[in-house]
């Protein structure tokens, strides 16, 4: 157990590490987590290795850059490129390609594009270039949305006229729904994202245990989170109990964050469809701005082509992120396809399943396609 | 970077390059159980030793606090410490009755105060002066058995007529020897961890036989 | 995995020492907790390695924390160094505690898993930036409530407080912590993350304290990483000392006080 030695609470890691074993008894179960930061702390933590055999986690579509698809991407480089905008995004957005590079790449031909940590330093860059147009390229969950939010009632306030969000937000819980509906996936529960449940609560998880009869456990960050929710997965499994449970106390309460989800419905509208990269178009999976908040809404101030690319033919990211095929599996993994020279979505961000693969794991591979070659 | 002509195998601790702590890990694993295999040994082997002792001197405790005397604890470093613990275990104990107990080490202005103006060999002699009363119970802590500040507060209360108690390591130093420590309970090790854990003990077989041994609060 | 060995005491907490006298040699320790203080004591010479101080907090049995303090800084073997280590009073506290601690130090509490005060400082450890040490005895904290939890779980906090258990546990700390020096190659931090993690992507949610509040919403935070200002219109209830969790510069949740894990 050498990556335990690392980890937070070493000896609360390894009696659950023991109890996984016993509560798994040899049998096979294959979990997903959903979130992009669980598949982080898994690979960057080894956890995968601490794991029976049998004990699978699938790596879901969890990371909100990563299934940006190609064509807005080119909308938001077409945007960055417009006399006056000031463009500004969270940094894995950078290196995400559209069908003609990436906003890195309009940067080097000139834009003004700029890495914020919070949408409210993009509306502090609005503030102090009063002569410029500041455009915030709005990414993530709904752990995300909730600062967009607060950014635009900010902004309209304060009667910020040159500020504008192009808007990209989607939710968590229609890709899971889709996942439970795809006919190739055997999955026996999930782990529910931890801090996308800080604002939504438990509650919109309850379809996936009373309608499709799976467990979900909320968990947290820290290896031994990660492990604790597998356990309270597999207790479930064996008790023949699909339930919604929560792992994650410390942070996440049954409700949510009722301030969080009532400022996300004055500000946000639900798009009828959005496409997500790899999975297609899913119904009311996305966030558009409010026709109270037009004016602050990009893609009405700035004209954007709004072309749908297809995805690169050789890439896979579509059956990695649903959980059909290893990272390693796909065809161009680690050849054409490197956090170096990306082709998929995939392997943009850290917490991408096949760059998380690829960063930590590849020392592992032999092991890894060993254990593929049984699954 | 090892060190350089194959010296590396004479002094490891040169070697910066040392990467996987797997194996010392391990090490430090075994040898905490070994540690802690010794201490529990010297533990069990003191406490039987001591069971006679212990038993008397609880007794005669027990007798004094039922008369109103007063437990006043002493130590340097670490065992100012456990004598702190000792203080703490008969004032304030986790069961039966609260006892007056005090440690001599714990007044940081008198301390303060003998040590700079005097000399730190009176700190605890001159508290014993000005404070002890016949009837009360010193209880003092040194691994060597050497503190001379110990040594001096033994006699002074010894000549007050104090029960006076002494938890000692290695041979027990002069607390052994001196007429003054009426009691001295020496633990034989030369490890000052491994005494004062098993002074640990002690001090609470101690505390045990004397809740035992009291006599029940209120009139008869 | 486990050098520990079984000879626990059967006849519970008060016979403990009865028993041990009818089994000498026995090793003492509980199964594991021998590997758990080798993680520990390395732990602790990383920090003391790149100039990190070891506060010692045991809020209801202060003499503990005396001693670990003195043992670091004045040893008693010949030829080890001094370390830099303070016992904080019991009067101190969690408060004194705040505001003496940096970023890159390590906190040894000695107490019961239902101590306050020790909850609430090992609660707000992350964001202090300390690695913590917990040693104690009864029913064990909740997982991952310290970065290393030494255990007596089938003992009475408070004769374990008396009976030499913690004296031994903080001993052995104390030894092992100088064995590692021996190992400087060891003493680097270890290099895991190869990369910078993403806010969104990640879900990023940062576990930091209110220092103070500030306008329209805005509180000043400590994180590990140093101050920072946070947009808390979000949330209720925030106050200096608040634990909460900031995710793209807004607090999403306050966590329960000094909950502990």
């Amino acid at each position: 157990m050498r990556f335990v030695d690392e980890y937070r609470d070493p000896a609360a890691a390894r009696a659950l590490v023991r109890r996984i074993a016993t509560l798994s008894n040899g049998k096979r179960f294959a979990f997903m987590e959903v979130c992009g930061g669980h598949t982080h702390t898994i690979y960057r933590h080894g956890i995968e290795h601490l794991l029976p055999d049998g004990v699978e986690l699938v790596h879901g579509p969890g990371c909100p850059v990563c299934v940006i698809p190609m064509g807005r991407i080119d909308d938001a480089i077409a945007v960055a490129e417009q006399p006056g905008v000031l463009f500004t995004t969270f940094g894995d957005m950078m290196r995400v390609p559209g069908s003609s590079g990436s906003l890195l790449d309009a940067k080097a031909r000139g834009a003004d594009v700029r890495f914020v940590y919070s949408p409210l330093d993009a509306l502090r860059l609005a503030v102090d270039n009063p002569g410029r147009e500041v455009v915030f390229f709005a990414v993530g969950f709904e752990t995300t949305a909730p600062s967009t939010a607060v950014t635009l009632r900010r902004a309209k306030a304060e009667g910020v006229s040159n500020f504008s969000v192009f808007c990209n937000h989607v939710t968590i819980v229609p890709p899971i729904k889709a996942i439970l509906d795809s006919p190739d996936l055997r999955l026996d529960g999930f782990l529910g994202p931890g801090h996308v449940s800080t604002v939504i609560g438990q509650r919109p998880y309850r379809f996936v245990a009373e309608q499709y009869g799976k467990p979900l456990v909320t968990a947290g960050f820290e290896p031994l989170d990660i492990l604790q929710a597998v356990e309270m997965l597999l207790v479930q499994c064996a008790a023949g109990r699909a339930d919604v449970e929560n792992q994650y106390t410390r942070c996440v309460v049954e409700e949510g964050n009722p301030r969080a989800l009532a400022i996300m419905a004055e500000v946000f509208a639900l798009r009828p469809h959005f496409e997500w990269r790899g999975l297609g178009f899913i119904s009311q999976s996305a966030l558009r701005l409010a026709d109270a908040y037009a004016d602050f809404d990009a893609e009405r101030r700035f004209a954007v082509p709004g072309v749908r690319v297809a995805d690169p033919k050789a890439c896979q990211c579509g059956e990695v992120l649903k959980g059909v095929i290893k990272p390693w599996q796909c065809k161009v993994f680690g050849t054409a396809c490197t956090p170096e020279t990306p082709i998929g979505t995939c392997m943009v961000s850290s917490e991408g399943a096949c760059a998380a693969y690829y960063n930590f794991g590849r020392l592992h591979r032999e092991a890894a396609l060993s254990v593929g070659a049984r699954a | 970077m090892s060190a350089p002509g194959g010296t590396g195998f004479l002094y490891p601790f040169l070697d910066a390059a040392e990467r996987d702590a797997g194996p010392l890990l391990e090490d430090l694993a075994r040898s905490a159980e070994a540690k802690a295999a010794e201490s529990a040994a010297l533990r069990a082997n003191v406490l039987a030793a001591s069971e006679d002792e212990l038993s008397a001197v609880g007794l005669a405790m027990a007798t004094r606090f039922d008369a109103g005397g007063r437990l006043l604890a002493m130590g340097n470093g670490g065992s100012s410490t456990d004598a702190a613990s000792l203080v703490t275990l008969f004032g304030d104990p986790p069961a039966g009755r609260p006892l007056p107990a005090r440690s001599l080490a714990d007044d940081l202005a008198v301390l303060t105060a003998l040590g700079n103006d005097v000399g730190f060999e009176v700190v605890f002699l001159r508290q014993v002066i000005a404070q002890v009363e016949p009837s009360d119970m010193v209880v003092g802590f040194s691994t060597s058995g050497g503190s001379k500040n110990l040594l001096l507060a033994f006699d002074e209360a010894c000549e007050r007529g104090c029960l006076t108690v002494g938890l000692a390591g290695y041979q027990g130093g002069q607390m052994a020897v001196s007429p003054s420590v009426q009691h001295c309970f020496v633990v034989p090790s030369q490890s000052i961890h491994r005494i004062q854990e098993t002074q640990a003990a002690l001090s609470w077989r101690l505390w045990e036989v004397v809740q035992a041994a009291l006599r029940p609060l209120g009139p008869s | 995995m486990s050098v520990g060995t079984a000879a626990q005491s059967a006849a519970g907490p008060a016979g403990a020492l009865d028993a041990e006298r009818g089994a000498a040699g026995a090793g003492g320790l509980p199964p594991g907790f021998g590997v758990d203080v080798a993680g520990a004591a390395l732990a602790l010479a990383r920090r003391f390695a790149h100039g990190g101080t070891l506060w010692c907090f045991a809020p209801a049995w202060p003499a503990h924390a005396h001693h670990v303090a003195v043992e670091f800084v004045h040893p008693v073997v010949v030829g080890t160094r001094a370390l830099p280590a303070v016992a904080v009073s019991a009067e101190a506290g969690v408060a004194g505690l705040r505001t003496l601690c940096r970023a890159g130090d390590a906190l040894v509490v000695v107490a019961s898993s239902e101590e306050p005060a020790a909850r609430r400082a090992l609660a707000r450890a992350p964001a202090w930036g300390l690695t913590t040490i917990w040693i104690g005895a009864g029913p064990r904290p909740a997982p991952g409530a310290a970065d290393h939890v030494l255990w007596w779980e089938g003992e009475v906090p408070s004769q374990a407080a008396h009976t030499g258990r913690f004296v031994l546990s903080y001993h052995l700390l104390w030894e092992l912590t100088h064995v590692c020096f021996e190992h400087p190659g060891l003493l680097e931090e270890p290099q895991v993350c190869s990369g910078p993690a993403c806010v969104t992507c990640g879900d990023e949610g940062r576990l930091v304290e209110v220092l103070r509040l500030g306008e329209g919403g805005a509180v000043l935070v400590r994180a590990a990483t140093g101050l920072e200002w946070a947009d808390a219109s979000l949330v209720e209830g925030v106050s200096p000392g608040s634990l909460v969790l900031v995710h793209a510069g807004s607090v999403l949740t306050v966590l329960a006080e000094g909950s502990g894990e």
